[in-house]
């Protein structure tokens, strides 16, 4: 029932952003194909490979855009004058409710990454080779994590009802989202993403805490 | 807490930082009877209610609903709570349709009948949206979401907000058929104070100070008086004691006595304070005026 609310809600904001993120997926293909109309291949090939060029640079922020977007559309409204209270008081435990939220803003925020992921992957294999492609990908990962550290950020914000605990989930979550973007370099988070992932999730949990103290006294 | 109660509110205190809202506040309220928790702003009420929501955790003391204590109630139990949250609080992004939908979803004896007799008297189409309704239009709907969860407990903070008389006449009839032919138990606060006296057997009187008074609606308005009495030239007015409970003058100067005793212990205490009490009259008083003579004007 809870993805029936949350539906409900956010369908107008999700189909919005499919649509910008269709365009940017119809841009990033476009770009490409004109720098190979302009310039020799291997050139490209050359700069990319070699320079460390991006040419998909300009996804960088979207992600994080995005779940910043997505997360202050579901969760405005619901602590706009304490609305959240309706859903806590129905019979479901407290984590469980919260959980069932997070669970819809992440499925839907991970179809639109994964479109991006998708759109980056064809547009990079048309035109380069294919070991350019996982690069690419890789290299985008930290951005998509990016994306959901920004939506958890923007889910602990909201939920905290204490302002000073609310700049402290701000703190936090913008310093997970500046390790993501720490560096562009191919290659830069290798061994880092799996670290990076971990430190993402245990952003999930954490937003028990201030829904506990929301319902706790919370207005 | 005996099967007979269903609310126990056990010495409880409550406190925003320094701010002592409650001090060992203790009431009890009934299964099956219609409660109105009174008391001028400020008093506390809506602290009150959040603490037996379980959107407060108090500070000291203990309060049971249901048998479980407030602050941490399980699922099963708050199902078997209906709250109306101040300012009727609803999902204003939902229609109609599309509320009893998501609701009925948590509730296996959601009473489809209730909801679509209550909604049907407003008029609107299923799929309406919350968000474009009135004040008066959305309590209605919330009302009908809370009945057709056929709770065992009802507890509404100030329905009356926002409402014009042709709601609250509506809500309040709405709300005593169905609390009466339940056998439901029903806490309710409002601002209205004269709406109260058609609905509530019960009246929870919350005072500055931590001072509570439950009593029957008509125990209290069989044993408070309210009394008129000249000035006396020349004589400080007369102060509140054992005997008079609130004393306020009229801005004719005509003093407003009132007490929980007969006239001639009034005018015992009053003489005792140097008043003449020769033209001392007794004055029928309805809630609002009881009310206000109980928690004074100001």
């Amino acid at each position: 029932m809870v993805l029936f609310k949350e539906w409900i809600k956010l369908r107008g904001w999700l189909l919005l952003l499919l649509l910008g993120h269709a365009v940017f997926a119809a841009y990033l293909f476009l770009s490409l194909r004109h720098q190979f109309r302009v310039e020799h291949p291997e050139m490209l090939f050359y700069q990319a490979g070699r320079i460390g060029r991006l040419f998909y640079d300009d996804l960088r922020y979207l992600p994080l855009a995005s779940g910043l977007l997505l997360g202050l559309a579901q969760f405005l409204p619901e602590m706009t004058k304490g609305r959240l209270r309706l859903a806590l008081h129905l019979p479901v435990g407290l984590g469980r409710m919260i959980l069932s939220h997070l669970a819809v803003g992440l499925g839907a925020l991970g179809l639109l990454l994964g479109l991006d992921l998708v759109a980056l992957g064809l547009s990079v294999g048309t035109f380069f080779p294919a070991p350019f492609v996982s690069s690419a990908l890789t290299t985008a990962l930290p951005w998509m994590l990016a994306g959901v550290a920004g939506y958890l950020g923007m889910a602990l914000i909201l939920l905290e009802p204490e302002r000073r605990f609310q700049v402290v989930n701000a703190l936090v979550a913008g310093g997970v989202v500046w390790l993501c973007h720490l560096s562009p370099r191919f290659g830069a988070y290798d061994h880092a993403l799996p670290g990076l992932a971990l430190l993402v999730a245990l952003m999930v949990p954490a937003a028990l805490l201030p829904a506990r103290r929301f319902r706790d006294g919370g207005v | 807490m005996t099967d007979d109660i269903a609310i126990r509110v056990d010495g409880l205190t409550h406190r925003y930082g320094r701010r002592v809202i409650h001090h060992n506040l203790s009431f009890d309220v009934h299964r099956g009877g219609i409660f109105g928790l009174l008391g001028k702003n400020g008093v506390g009420k809506t602290t009150l209610i959040k603490l037996l929501m379980g959107f407060l955790r108090p500070s000291a003391g203990r309060c049971s609903v249901l048998g479980a204590p407030s602050h941490a109630l399980p699922p099963d139990t708050r199902r078997r709570i209906g709250l109306v949250f101040e300012g009727h609080l609803a999902y204003e992004f939902m229609t109609i349709r599309q509320t009893e939908r998501f609701f009925s979803g948590f509730y296996p004896a959601w009473r489809g009948d209730v909801f679509h007799d209550l909604i049907e008297r407003l008029g609107l189409s299923p799929d309406h949206r919350i968000g474009r309704m009135s004040e008066g239009q959305r309590s209605q709907v919330v009302l009908a979401v809370v009945m057709a969860q056929d709770p065992e407990l009802l507890i509404l903070d100030d329905y009356t907000m926002g409402l014009d008389a042709g709601y609250r006449r509506l809500f309040l009839d709405y709300l005593v058929h169905y609390a009466r032919q339940g056998g439901k138990t029903v806490l309710v606060t409002s601002h209205v104070v004269q709406d109260m006296e058609r609905l509530v057997d019960e009246v929870i009187f919350l005072r500055r100070g931590g001072e509570v008074l439950a009593t029957s609606l008509s125990a209290f308005m069989g044993d408070f008086r309210h009394y008129r009495l000249p000035p006396t030239p020349g004589a400080p007015p007369p102060a509140a004691d054992g005997v008079l409970h609130n004393v306020e003058a009229a801005p004719d100067g005509t003093l407003m006595v009132y007490a929980f005793h007969g006239p001639e212990r009034v005018a015992q205490a009053l003489g005792a304070q140097g008043q003449r009490v020769a033209g001392l009259t007794a004055c029928p008083m309805s809630l609002e005026d009881a009310f206000v003579g109980y928690t004074g004007t100001y």
